[in-house]
């Protein structure tokens, strides 16, 4: 499988942006924005 | 002393969670399918509660104050036609393109894929449906930049506002009636998304003849997203018991041979998948599943709710009963057309058949869309027998 990058969770999105401030809460919001996400396209193609 | 809603939802939920881990509680639980059904109980059209969401939530409300269910099924059956709109949905054919307010949502067998195609799907199906499925079946997402971005933000806006609005209305059901919600998540069957919403059933079921490793390959592609489906869909407040809802409506044009290599393993993949994440399963298994039941055997034991439409369930209850809760299945051509007491004789021969040992939650055989499924009164009665004659004696 040769994926593009359309999904990006935070661990791809997080590198190179060095030293990050309270990346707890930035991780869950950025994954759980992906998650949201992934549903409505998944929703848009089989609805 | 009137029970709190709060003692009513720890005994529906306890009484739901027994029968799905195949016990017998303390009687035979009963949900209601009911689908746009509500619309028009409620005094509404379709196409109001399909664009006003207060309508929405205010007709599945009066579901629930008059019959007494032990769960919603789902309020989510009807979809919200302003993110339909948004992004211009062609694949069903929404009441604002159609003759009537009152008309459901109709499928047209439509392919979006040729067959050629198969090997990019197999090698990037998220992308696929990104960059081919979405502009072929949303008009507006196949006009240039900028519309068709904007178009697919004014689309996520809408659904996440349906989305609230829907968390809000379970919360309060859950606290105000004491009712659990059914249906957790959702996820089609791999080869039902390939078959309804790509490929098209017919091209697939030719498919499976001239590529058949191609057929199986794309379904492999897909359970992982299927997969992410359920659980980037899950929701609800009672984790643990809300099962996953997988409808699968094209196993019935498969033979069983065919079933056996394209059908099955991708499904029995995704329920053990999510099974494994703690996750239970509610096969809706539309029409007729006789030749293809034994495959339920397989199916992780106390995971998996099988909603039957047409199979036959004093069968099923036989070969599959010791692994998987079987629900089901009043015809709806019953409720609708028949009268109480005909009601009533087909719910007692089903307590009588298949609620022995547990494992069985009774409903309609399929979802209620139409005024016609079902008649009021014949539901009260329904309800009010189950009540009754439901109870398991120890």
């Amino acid at each position: 499988m040769t994926e593009k990058k359309l999904y990006i969770p935070w661990a791809e999105k997080k590198k190179g942006l060095g030293h990050i401030v309270g990346e707890e809460k930035i991780a869950k919001a950025w994954d759980r924005n992906e998650n949201l996400f992934f549903y409505y396209i998944m929703w848009l193609g089989t609805f | 002393m009137e029970k709190s809603a709060e003692e009513l939802y720890n005994e529906r939920l306890l009484r739901l969670k027994m029968a799905f881990n195949l016990q017998e509680p303390d009687r035979v639980p009963m949900f209601i399918a009911a689908d746009s059904w509500v619309a028009h109980y409620s005094g509404f059209t379709i196409q109001d509660i399909a664009y006003d969401y207060n309508k929405l939530f205010t007709a599945h409300e009066k579901v629930i104050q008059d019959f007494d269910c032990d769960c919603v099924w789902s309020a989510a059956g009807i979809w919200p036609a302003a993110v339909f709109d948004a992004v211009g949905g062609t694949q069903f054919m929404s009441m604002a393109a159609s003759a009537s307010p009152e008309t459901p949502y109709q499928f047209p067998d439509v392919s979006h894929m040729e067959a050629e195609e198969y090997p990019e799907l197999i090698a990037d199906p998220y992308a696929f449906i990104i960059e081919k499925i979405l502009p072929r079946r949303c008009s507006e997402l196949a006009e240039p930049f900028p519309r068709n971005a904007l178009a697919l933000a004014k689309g996520a806006l809408a659904f996440g506002q349906y989305l609230d609005r829907l968390g809000a209305a379970y919360q309060r059901w859950v606290q105000v009636y004491g009712v659990p919600i059914l249906i957790g998540g959702l996820a089609p069957a791999p080869f039902d998304i390939l078959a309804d919403h790509f490929r098209g059933i017919r091209e697939t079921l030719i498919d499976i003849k001239r590529r058949p490793e191609q057929v199986k390959a794309a379904c492999e592609a897909i359970l992982p997203l299927a997969v992410r489906f359920a659980t980037t869909s899950y929701g609800g407040p009672s984790r643990g018991f809300s099962p996953v809802f997988i409808p699968s409506d094209t196993a019935m044009f498969l033979r069983p041979v065919d079933f056996e290599q394209f059908f099955w393993p991708t499904l029995r993949g995704l329920v053990e998948a999510l099974a494994e994440m703690g996750l239970n399963s509610y096969l809706f298994v539309e029409g007729n599943w006789d030749p293809y039941v034994e495959y339920l055997a397989e199916l992780p034991k106390g995971k998996v709710l099988v909603h039957l439409e047409n199979t036959d369930i004093e069968r099923a209850k036989v070969a599959v009963g010791k692994t998987v809760c079987l629900a089901g299945n009043v015809p709806c051509s019953l409720l609708g057309y028949g009268t109480e007491d005909e009601v009533i004789a087909y719910a007692k021969n089903l307590i009588d058949k298949v609620a022995p040992g547990g494992g069985f939650i009774l409903s309609s055989d399929k979802i209620l869309i139409t005024p016609t499924d079902a008649k009021p009164k014949n539901l009260l009665a329904l309800t009010k027998f189950v009540k009754e004659y439901g109870v398991y004696k120890k």
